[in-house]
């Protein structure tokens, strides 16, 4: 084989290579660009003990956590009590909420309480705006229906957690499929932004 | 005629020889690294393993993770458009008139207006989402019309529209049918809710209304249920066709289709003779100065708590209404109005719409409760709530109560505030509305014996465009199974109605009499004065 060939096989070898690093490429994600440092977002504190989940072993993942505070019902009236937990500490604002969502989801620890966010509402997407205003888009289940008691329950539960746990946050507007809605069930006004609602606590 | 040139330069032959060597060398090492390198591309390029979806003839790749597969590729293969929200990392599935919500850790996929379940909850590996098979199965493909099938040997996805034939053209199967029987004096409703739209052909016989499906095979949920109903005795139901049969001769029905939900309604009732022509026309009986807006909750496809005896709201409250509207006039001279009198949806803006349009004194909206505390029972009344609205609409209310506007005499203090947003209508009447849920909740303790949950406050969407006092009204709670029977006898509803007409008639008289707020009720120990 000539010096030629050989030059020109290697470079096609080198083209081709590169051509399939350049389109195995996974691209990452460029850092944001800072204008300004961002708002601190978490109102709660620092996890003091227990803030690691253990794994197997014995071992401990060295996760820095927060401790949150969660509003559940109770079984015989249905007001709300607050429930305290370690989370591990969320990334950002819109992180922050889906976890909220979801501890809230998961439901209560304590056999006193009890959950309240039905399995067929799903928290499609939450938002921080300007002014303190956090925006809630549930995906309700169009056969769900409830009293005003639950839905009282419900959506005291998500107002109050969010605005308990998410720094320089004063209202919460909840969006139902994607869309303002009236009510969620029939009942509480949810055209308007929800401040902490306080009639709903346990006394 | 290389080795005769280099030969020309002088230099050895076996340079060339050597050279020759070396390249051959360099060759076989590049040869193996490429191959080498080439693999492991391919394998990265790969990533994961892959299956394939079949789709219109058509073979698309998708990755698969843990035994889940791509929902991204599954979708794209489909021909839906795909987009990702990049700080929940959620996608939205579009197309065939349909949306799909899928984030990390969903169980309950979000499709439409409605969720799946799912087996397990989608996983995302390196920012790709990866769904069990029964999500494809259940979620996805049924809204491309499709239904699916997977060879795990040869790992393909083989997607079709339902029933082999295209969307349109597809041959619908059997109609699922529930049956309801709600007796509402003096007709009773037998609501036949289907799982799809059919034609019908109903008529009457001699036993009853028979209705024919005529372009559906049926699935009957019994062969005949009797039921205790004083004007239905059973239902039947034999091949396609449905035969509610009377009570007693007598007895007329007609039949109408429904949708949204899909259902028939039967509305069973009794002969009413035509009167005779009067031969003069009865004097107008003088119109009562007093009206009163009843808004029994919920209705149409809103049908509110459904009990766990399968009682829902909607019913209970229409119910409750009637018998309010018949009870009231006796105790107050009054014009009554409903704002729905029969299973309609009606929008909450609407109801309060109707009852500033017939510019009531009174606004009584009837609702059963629920809660998931399953300790929970009793009734309560409540009165709008600002404490959770904005400022702006509590400032207004605390101006506008400043001063009792039922006293004689009495001036509102911010009479310059030419408009009240619909938002704040209400908030020029809480005072009023309190003591109208005072007086109903006292009466529902006294008469219906109910477990008193006494007076609340809320932000009811129903209450806060009331130009006139307005109270919602919590009968009892459908979801306890005691007071759920309560709820659906005669009786209790009878006993209910009674006592919010015992309210109204005290709250006018008070009016009359422009009682101060605290003013002591008839027959109960007077408030200190303050």
């Amino acid at each position: 084989m000539s010096r030629r060939a050989a030059a020109l096989l290697l470079i096609a070898m080198v083209a081709t290579v590169g051509g399939l690093m350049l389109l195995t490429h996974q691209p990452r994600s460029a850092p944001p660009v800072r204008r300004r440092s961002p708002l601190p977002f978490l109102r709660v504190s620092p996890a003091t003990v227990g803030a690691v989940t253990p794994l197997p072993g014995g071992q401990a993942a060295p996760r820095e956590a927060v401790r949150v505070t969660l509003f559940f019902p109770d079984a015989a009236q249905g007001k709300l009590h607050p429930e305290e937990r370690d989370i591990p500490k969320p990334a950002s604002p819109g992180a922050f909420v889906r976890v909220l969502f979801g501890e809230l989801a998961h439901g209560p620890t304590r056999p006193e309480l009890i959950n309240v966010i039905p399995p067929r509402i799903q928290l499609r997407n939450g938002f921080l705006m300007p002014g303190g205003l956090v925006v809630l888009d549930l995906a309700v289940d169009s056969s769900l229906s409830f009293g005003s008691a639950e839905e009282l329950s419900i959506v005291a539960s998500l107002v109050n957690t969010v605005l308990q746990n998410v720094a320089n946050t004063e209202r919460v507007r909840i969006l139902v499929n994607g869309e303002p809605a009236e009510s969620l069930g029939g009942h509480l006004d949810l055209t308007r932004a929800l401040t902490f609602v306080r009639s709903e606590l346990a006394p | 005629m290389l080795r005769t040139k280099l030969s020309e330069t002088g230099r050895p032959p076996r340079f060339l020889g050597t050279a020759s060597a070396r390249s051959s060398r360099v060759l076989a090492a590049g040869s193996a690294a490429f191959l080498v390198v080439l693999l492991a591309l391919l394998g990265s390029a790969a990533g994961q393993p892959t299956a394939t979806v079949v789709w219109r003839g058509a073979s698309h790749p998708i990755a698969v993770s843990g035994g889940d597969f791509s929902v991204g590729d599954a979708a794209r293969a489909l021909g839906f458009t795909v987009s990702r929200d990049t700080t929940s990392g959620v996608l939205t599935i579009s197309g065939y008139g349909h949306q799909l919500l899928a984030g990390p850790g969903t169980v309950h996929v979000p499709v439409d207006q409605r969720t799946v379940e799912i087996s397990r909850p989608i996983r995302a590996v390196a920012g790709v989402l990866y769904a069990p098979m029964d999500f494809f199965a259940r979620a996805l493909f049924p809204l491309a019309g499709a239904s699916g099938t997977y060879d795990a040997s040869t790992r393909v996805w083989t997607v079709e529209q339902s029933g082999g034939a295209p969307p349109g053209n597809v041959t619908p199967g059997p109609v699922s049918v529930e049956v309801a029987v709600v007796h509402v004096d003096p007709t009773t409703q037998v609501v036949m809710r289907e799982s799809a739209p059919a034609r019908i052909m109903p008529r009457i016989v001699e036993s009853g209304l028979q209705i024919r499906w005529l372009d559906r095979k049926i699935t009957a949920p019994f062969a005949e249920r009797r039921y205790d109903d004083p004007l239905v005795s059973a239902v039947r139901f034999e091949g396609e066709t449905a035969t509610v049969l009377f009570r007693e001769p007598g007895l007329t029905a007609h039949a109408y289709p429904l949708t949204d939900p899909d259902r028939i309604v039967v509305e069973v009732g009794r002969l009413v003779e035509t009167p005779a022509i009067e031969p003069a026309a009865p004097p107008p009986a003088a119109v009562p100065a007093i009206t009163i807006v009843l808004d029994p909750g919920h209705g149409g496809t809103e049908t509110g708590a459904v009990g766990p005896g399968g009682v829902q709201e909607k019913d209970v409250t229409l119910q409750i209404a009637r018998r309010l509207a018949a009870t009231i006039p006796k105790v107050v001279s009054s014009r009554i109005v409903l704002t729905r009198d029969s299973d309609s949806a009606i929008s909450l803006d609407d109801r309060t719409s109707l009852a500033n349009h017939e510019k009531a004194n009174l606004f009584l909206s009837l609702h059963a409760n629920s809660s998931r505390a399953p300790g929970a029972h009793g009734s309560e009344t409540y009165y709008l709530s600002l404490e959770s609205s904005d400022r702006l609409a509590q400032e207004v209310a605390r101006r506008e109560n400043e001063t009792p506007l039922d006293v004689p005499g009495a001036v509102p203090q911010n009479a310059d505030l030419d408009f009240i947003l619909w938002d704040l209508a209400q908030s020029a009447h809480l005072n009023e509305s309190s003591r109208l849920a005072e007086a109903i909740q006292t009466q529902l303790n006294v008469v219906s014996k109910t477990e008193n949950r006494g007076i609340k406050q809320a932000p009811f969407r129903v209450l806060a465009g009331a130009t006139m006092p307005a109270v919602l009204v919590e009968v009892g709670f459908i979801s306890h199974p005691e007071e759920e029977k309560q709820l659906r006898s005669a009786t209790f509803q009878e006993s209910v109605a009674n006592a919010i007409a015992k309210a109204v008639g005290e709250f006018f008289a008070r009016r009359r009499t422009g009682a101060p707020a605290d003013a002591p009720t008839p027959g109960t120990t007077p408030s200190p004065a303050r």
